[in-house]
């Protein structure tokens, strides 16, 4: 065996094609965000760097990096400077457990290998690997209130952190039930389930949990209506409150990276992944650029999400910080519950 | 490369003694509850380089993402200030007493130890399987798998008991943690 | 030999080490709450011990064990954060010798 036959430089590989994926995602998706709040508020957005401001994550980009970096004098300075980079570790963490496609036959061996799938690391116990890291994030923005040594910071992260344990209750919950269809933590598996048996939304548990998961997700994001932790009219923007310059742009970057991450993850759950819907299959079927269609059909699928994301940010207000416990604890939860019974008798009937 | 476990062993090892001195050593509750943090990551670690990665998993997942917030959570609630440890030099005869006692107990590890020569090796390489029915040599795989079969066949009733327990965990915290509403009147 | 293997004695070593320290958190700390993570120190170390033996011998029911005293620690840390929060309520502190009184 040669030396660029070893996995490592596979993963090397990978990891740079994803990294690169996920930070180019995240930009333009905080392009999206801003020509879509254009369109829902009957404007154009940004147009003024390239066509369609094509250039204008760049630009931000290179704003946050030449903007002056400054230090308050009252903050605990390693936890100030390690939140925002927890935040982004997490995120990045997060996205190089997704499998974005199936294993490819490559049509000649390239590096020693001849198949391959996009995918950095395959743990055995694949969903469970990537609610352990999810519930990572929520360190960064405690530190970040902590650490700012300032009352706004520290109610936004108390009242963050709350949610976030509140609301990741019923988010794993909420997948119990694909797991117990599936009857697999991996992710793959999940898929290939959902390739034989149809999309797990539309049986009924799949639904209740689609219900729950994608509610608790805007809460565990931290986006509208649930984004009491920066709810800019009470406390400032919370958390964040004493950053500036790059350190902000982490934060800013690690929720955008979330939210595509957990698209994906919404379509990888409940809408089959890579299969492709209805009549479709069969074309594609047996043809060796059938599998990238198909990788075609998932981004499109966390496309929708990615755009839901956006729409309901700028089209419901934010709930009141009781509303949102009530919610949490009084509706999701037993909704979730209910759930993993239904998935139980589905199981049972079947 | 082959021996990277080795390395990696080490490697946590230190990582958790120096984080667990972090805990017992900083002024800081937040910071104490941080390194714990730490510590519970890199045992973590440790039990997926000893091969057991359901634990691994399950161990962040419980202790990092449940218990730790917990306990920074009311930390910050309460607002704890820094303790000072001038008193503890005050009172070396108690000190001397704790370390002794804390030698003491320490050796019966040690003598454990001893016992064991270095050839017992913890072989991480051993996959888990488990079979479920010999007649038509099924057998299952992957260390949650097999798992799953010993907690809901051999181990049901503790199981069983395990979640009256955490029902009553959560009421009591509801109780003992809610605020009389009757004295405050 | 195979280079993936890892004595049992580094392991007792480990948790011996990991046991002590904690042990040395509770007996000299003040602070309560890390009273209580010293004592969660104490219990993480024994669990590797289980993790270990229980690779050692190919025998499931440590890691079981684990799992078990996961669960308990989970309802224990849930009990006495509770407890601690009515404490300090009552007596406006978590100094362990500043907690005097049976009955005020």
């Amino acid at each position: 065996m040669e030396w660029y036959q070893s996995e490592i430089l596979w993963s090397l590989i990978k990891i740079l094609v994803l990294f690169f994926l996920i930070i180019t995602g995240a930009g333009y998706y905080t392009l999206m965000e801003r020509k879509g709040a254009g369109y829902f508020q009957l404007r154009y957005g940004p147009n003024r760097a390239g066509i369609w401001g094509i250039f204008q994550p760049l630009a931000d980009g290179i704003k946050f990096l030449l903007k002056q970096e400054t230090l308050p004098k009252h903050v605990d300075v390693y936890l100030f400077l390690l939140a925002p980079a927890i935040s982004v570790i997490t995120a990045v963490l997060l996205w190089s457990t997704i499998p974005f496609t199936p294993l490819i036959d490559l049509p000649f061996e390239v590096l020693g290998k001849s198949q391959v799938a996009l995918q950095v690391l395959n743990p055995g116990s694949g969903i469970l690997l990537l609610f352990a890291i999810s519930s990572l994030s929520v360190y960064g923005v405690m530190l970040a209130g902590w650490s700012s040594n300032n009352k706004y910071s520290l109610l936004g992260a108390v009242r963050s952190t709350a949610q976030m344990i509140s609301y990741e209750l019923s988010l794993s919950l909420s997948i119990i039930g694909v797991i117990m269809m599936a009857g697999h933590f991996d992710l793959y598996r999940i898929i290939e389930a959902q390739n034989e048996n149809g999309w797990f939304f539309l049986s009924v548990p799949g639904f209740l949990g689609f219900f729950v998961f994608i509610v608790a997700l805007f809460a565990e994001t931290n986006r509208l209506p649930f984004d009491l932790a920066e709810a800019e009219s009470e406390l400032v923007v919370g958390f964040h409150t004493e950053y500036g310059a790059f350190k902000f742009a982490l934060f800013f970057v690690a929720e955008y990276m979330n939210m595509i991450t957990v698209s994906f993850l919404t379509v990888i759950l409940f809408f089959g992944g890579w299969n492709i819907p209805f009549f479709l299959r069969d074309m594609v079927s047996g043809m060796w650029w059938g599998p990238l269609v198909g990788v075609l059909f998932f981004v499109f699928k966390a496309m929708f999400f990615m755009f839901l994301f956006i729409w309901v940010r700028w089209s419901l207000p934010r709930f009141r910080y009781d509303q949102l416990m009530n919610i949490g604890w009084k509706y999701l939860l037993p909704m979730a519950l209910i759930q993993i019974f239904m998935a139980g008798i589905y199981l049972y009937l079947k | 490369m082959e021996n990277i476990r080795e390395i990696l062993f080490f490697l946590f090892a230190f990582v958790m003694m120096g984080a667990s001195f972090g805990v017992i050593l900083h002024k800081n509750p937040v910071k104490s509850a941080l390194f714990l943090v730490v510590f519970f990551v890199s045992l973590a670690s440790l039990y997926g380089v000893l091969g057991a990665e359901f634990l691994a998993v399950l161990q962040v997942l419980v202790y990092v993402g449940a218990i730790m917030v917990l306990f920074l959570f009311v930390i910050m609630l309460i607002a704890v200030r820094d303790e000072n440890f001038e008193n503890i030099g005050a009172n070396k005869g108690k000190t001397m007493v704790v370390f002794l006692l804390v030698l003491a107990f320490t050796m019966q590890f040690a003598a454990l130890a001893s016992v064991l020569s270095s050839d017992d090796k913890i072989n991480t390489k051993t996959e888990y399987s488990k079979t479920i029915d010999s007649a038509q040599n099924l057998t299952i795989e992957g260390n949650a798998e097999v798992l799953s079969f010993h907690l809901f066949e051999k181990y049901i009733l503790p199981f069983e008991l395990i979640s009256i327990v955490l029902l009553i965990g959560v009421i009591g915290a509801v109780v003992i943690a809610k605020k009389n509403r009757r004295r405050l009147e | 030999m195979n280079g993936a293997e890892i004595p049992v004695s580094y392991v007792i070593v480990l948790t011996l080490l990991l046991f002590s320290i904690g042990m040395l958190g509770v007996l000299t700390r003040k602070n309560i709450i890390v009273i209580f993570m010293s004592v969660e120190i104490m219990l993480n170390s024994v669990n590797l011990l289980f993790v270990a033996f229980s690779r050692f011998w190919n025998d499931l029911s440590g890691e079981m064990a684990v799992f078990f005293v996961m669960a308990i620690a989970a309802a224990e840390a849930a009990i006495g954060l509770a407890l601690v929060i009515s404490l300090h309520r009552k007596f406006h502190t978590v100094d362990i010798t500043e907690i005097k009184e049976l009955k005020n």
